[in-house]
């Protein structure tokens, strides 16, 4: 018997024993695990809003009057948006804070928002360890990148149309807008000019102090109010004006930027007529001198209203009197047509022989842009003078080309930004869409199978910016905005 | 002898059995629990990376860049792509809601002036999973832009305060994903487990 209920006897609590056992080592194993992913937890989400925190103070870098304004505000809003993504008391968490260090002087053209944060995360199962808590550090750092950008905008004079349900002019809407376009910038950090193009550039040079008065009491804001609407479009010569004084500030420190707003395509294109021997001067009385804009063209036989159809010598406008020309009737030139005529057009053979196969700055006439756009089909006939189709076809070459330039200094790395208004004028005179992209080299161009991809493809490695297109005036704020976004995202890094 | 044999194991029996009442049920649990916190920590990864991104200047209007968070950031999260819109759809056990808030200063001069707006917002994923409570705007175009944000009521989302304050003329970039766990749960213990978080760039 005893044999017998011996093995019983040791038998008995023996589950208890193995699952006690057990537990001892489960319990701490699932307790160890517990405080582990709590800590994880609590660290991951510290770390995101830390990060946050110093990208959103970076991106505030542009709000304030001054460099002092702008860093308090950096570090306000930092810490706002790392209250914002660690709520108080995360997984019973606490003395979680942040502070916010905005350095503006270490490297040039160039501040840091640097956010320290920590946390104190509770312990449960490893207070057995005499730990009531464990303290997280976390810390993230973001920079905003100070702009060198050239502001383009177009007044050529299809810009007067009244925009539908405003009773204003698309030009005093564009004035509006891109007034407020200026306040994403950092006064003081931030250098900024205008070019302002018709027929012919008005150029304010770049300046960091924007919104201080000048030697004439001029802001850069003031300028653009006395904006006024004149002539045609001479895109290629605006976009070389910024690409010039791109160049002439050579900030390697700086993002070199373009942004470009214009409401219809390039109709213009400027050479030195005399010294590429165009001009035929039969009678010998036509003898532009300098640069002289060959402008006005039509598409599918309508002539742009207010366009004129001839060589205009510019002399240098102001901002008030964008379009000082010298009709070429004044050199003894037959050719120039008035408003909304084609009386003189045949005359336009008598005085040049043909369009220029380069522009005044080198840019190609010929192509590839009306070559390869489904929308343009053939290269411009440069010899065709009389149908100025060919000027519009010339000028479209010539910009694509003069973009083309500017994207590819890759020493200044500048990015373009387009806009494109819509709405102004007759449908075939409305800005288009692939050539803006491809100016700016839209990532988008990605997605448009034929002509765009091929774009995208030829201009792979460059820098790529971005194209918004207005459907009409109005929504020229949000476009304005949207490309303010974009750049905004690309300085604040 | 016959009773000693049928009393061997006895104690291994009694710990099956326990281990079955207890042991089992608690490592299903655990496993249940500790799958969800995983996909937990993932749908945080997933609304962070992807509101960096976007803060970043990546555009999810695009396609490729959707395809991007649903067959990689969300793998496994059931996410489910778009096909080519920015309004999401009503498949998938998942969505993320996208949007661009900006405060729009009292100079603006347009309706919404001192108000802050929805100037952005994508939708990748089902759509009836979740409505965001900041803003509803009421047109939206195929890369995610608000129209008329500057003059739209239905842009407004003041409500932002009050998880964020942003300064005048500030932007904010949110992410928020909510996601439902439905291969997951133990029959009568643990059901409806989910994910729902938030990131503001």
């Amino acid at each position: 018997m005893h044999k017998v209920n011996s093995p019983k006897k040791h038998s008995r609590g023996i589950a208890i024993v193995l699952t006690t056992l057990t537990l001892t080592v489960t319990l701490p194993l699932v307790g160890l695990g517990f405080d582990v992913g709590t800590l994880y937890l609590i660290r991951s989400k510290l770390q995101a809003a830390s990060d946050s925190a110093a990208l959103a103070g970076a991106r505030a870098l542009s709000l304030g009057a001054n460099s002092a304004a702008q860093s308090s505000n950096a570090v306000t809003v930092a810490q706002n948006f790392f209250s914002g993504n660690f709520p108080t008391g995360y997984w019973r968490s606490t003395g979680a804070n942040s502070s916010v260090v905005v350095d503006s002087t270490s490297t040039p053209n160039y501040r840091t928002v640097t956010v320290n944060a920590t946390a104190q995360a509770p312990l449960y199962f490893l207070r057995v360890l005499n730990q009531q808590y464990s303290t997280i550090n976390v810390v993230s750092q973001a920079g905003r990148r100070d702009v060198m950008m050239m502001l383009v905008l177009d007044r050529s004079n299809s810009m007067n149309q009244i925009v539908a349900g405003t009773g204003l002019s698309a030009c005093s809407i564009m004035v509006t807008d891109a007034q407020a376009f200026l306040n994403f910038f950092a006064p003081g950090r931030d250098q900024i000019g205008l070019v302002v193009f018709g027929s012919s550039t008005y150029v304010f040079p770049p300046t960091t102090t924007f919104t201080t008065p000048d030697s004439n009491g001029n802001t850069l804001a003031s300028l653009i109010a006395s904006i006024s609407c004149y002539g045609d479009t001479s895109t290629a010569a605006a976009m070389n004006a910024a690409y010039g004084q791109i160049q002439a500030i050579n900030s390697t420190t700086r993002e070199n930027v373009v942004v470009l707003m214009t409401d219809g395509l390039p109709t213009s294109i400027t050479a030195d007529f005399v010294a590429d021997h165009l001009v035929r001067n039969n009678d010998g009385s036509c003898n532009p001198t300098g640069p002289a804009v060959f402008g006005g063209g039509t598409i599918n036989g309508n002539m742009f209203p207010g366009g004129s159809l001839g060589l205009l010598v510019t002399s240098q406008p102001s901002i008030l009197n964008p379009d000082t020309v010298i009709l070429p009737t004044g050199q003894g030139c037959h050719f120039w047509a008035p408003l909304g005529s084609y009386v003189n057009m045949g005359a336009v053979s008598q005085d040049i022989a043909s369009l220029p196969t380069a522009d005044y700055w080198g840019n190609a006439t010929q192509g590839p842009y009306t070559s390869e756009s489904p929308a343009y089909g053939t290269q411009a006939n440069l010899n065709d003078v009389n149908d100025a189709q060919g000027a519009v076809y010339s000028a479209i070459n010539a910009v694509d080309n003069q973009a083309n330039v500017i994207r590819t200094n890759s020493t200044l790395k500048p990015y373009i930004y387009t806009i494109g208004l819509s709405g102004d004028g007759a449908v075939d005179q409305y800005p288009d869409p692939l050539l803006l992209m491809k100016m700016a080299n839209d990532p988008k161009l990605a997605g448009i199978a034929g002509a765009g991809q091929t774009f995208y493809n030829q201009q792979i490695g460059q820098p790529q910016g971005l194209n918004v297109n207005a459907p009409d005036a109005t929504q020229l704020a949000m476009a304005f905005d949207t490309i303010a976004r974009q750049i905004s995202i690309r300085l604040s890094q | 002898m016959l009773r000693k044999r049928s009393e061997k194991g006895n104690a291994y029996i009694e710990f099956v059995l326990v281990a079955s009442l207890f042991f089992v049920p608690a490592i299903l649990g655990m496993v249940t629990v500790g799958i969800s916190v995983l996909r937990n920590f993932q749908v945080n990864q997933v609304t962070r990376d992807v509101g960096h991104m976007m803060a970043k200047g990546v555009d999810f209007s695009q396609q490729a860049n959707q395809n991007l968070v649903v067959n990689d950031l969300a793998n496994g999260l059931s996410l489910q792509s778009n096909s080519g819109n920015v309004t999401g759809s009503s498949s998938g056990n998942g969505v993320l809601i996208l949007s661009v808030f900006q405060s729009l200063t009292a100079s603006c001069g347009c309706l919404n002036a001192g108000h802050t707006v929805v100037v952005e917002r994508i939708v990748i994923g089902n759509n009836t999973l979740y409505t965001t409570q900041f803003g509803s705007p009421n047109s939206i175009n195929s890369s995610g832009v608000v129209t008329n944000y500057t003059t739209d009521p239905s842009a407004i989302a003041d409500n932002l305060s009050s998880v964020i304050t942003i300064a005048p003329g500030g932007l904010a970039y949110m992410t928020e994903g909510d996601f439902s766990f439905t291969d997951l749960g133990v029959v009568g213990f643990i059901t409806h487990l989910g994910a729902f978080n938030r990131a503001i760039f």
